[in-house]
């Protein structure tokens, strides 16, 4: 078995852990927050990197550092970046159906996302003008 | 874009694998481009040519020849 399936199990059986640790603090009425949520997504992101892209020396998957990789890389930011503002928009939404406010942070951050790829774009372009 | 690399490949004998390390890919790689899931740059498409000892424009079929 590869080091990159080897690392995979070893990080996701880490994930379920944690998950599994979280849902028993929430049963029992203890607080989960900022810790757990860190933690499960830095261990998420490990995994998912871990089942997507290959090592060099074992000749075993996609590497990153190729052009198929970087493709990979470009066509995702793309859609993460579309995914993460609407996900944005409705957590705005969601505050203002369920808590009747609008948090000034979260709209800022909305607006902010919305500009920060026509603006990238636009200071990208100027390098090929 | 439709290509013949692994037409080429078989006539040269050699597999996915050992194409991927002349041309410094990984076999996915070759396999995507070999199946028109992935139109390689330029570059690579030179370096699959010279590795395959093919003209570019015969191992690339450009839309009218298809």
């Amino acid at each position: 078995m590869s080091t990159r399936k080897i690392g995979a199990i070893i990080i996701g059986a880490a994930t379920l852990i944690v998950i599994g640790y979280s849902i028993f603090k929430i049963i029992t009425g203890k607080e989960v927050g900022f810790n757990e949520v860190i933690v499960i997504g830095t261990l998420l992101m490990m995994f998912f990197s871990a089942i997507t892209w290959g090592n060099k020396e074992e000749k075993d998957g996609i590497l990153l550092e190729e052009e198929l990789g970087q493709r990979i890389t470009e066509e995702s930011s793309k859609i993460s970046y579309f995914i993460l503002l609407f996900f944005i928009l409705a957590a705005v939404a969601a505050d203002k159906l369920i808590n009747g406010t609008i948090n000034v942070f979260l709209l800022g951050i909305l607006g902010l996302a919305m500009i920060i790829l026509p603006f990238v774009e636009f200071l990208v372009a100027k390098k090929y003008q | 874009m439709r290509n013949r690399i692994k037409e080429y490949r078989e006539k040269k004998g050699i597999s996915q694998g050992e194409l991927a390390d002349l041309c410094n890919v990984s076999r996915q790689t070759i396999n995507a481009i070999e199946n028109n899931k992935y139109d390689p740059s330029l570059q690579l498409a030179f370096n699959l040519s010279k590795t395959l000892g093919v003209k570019i424009d015969n191992l690339f079929l450009s839309g009218e020849e298809i």
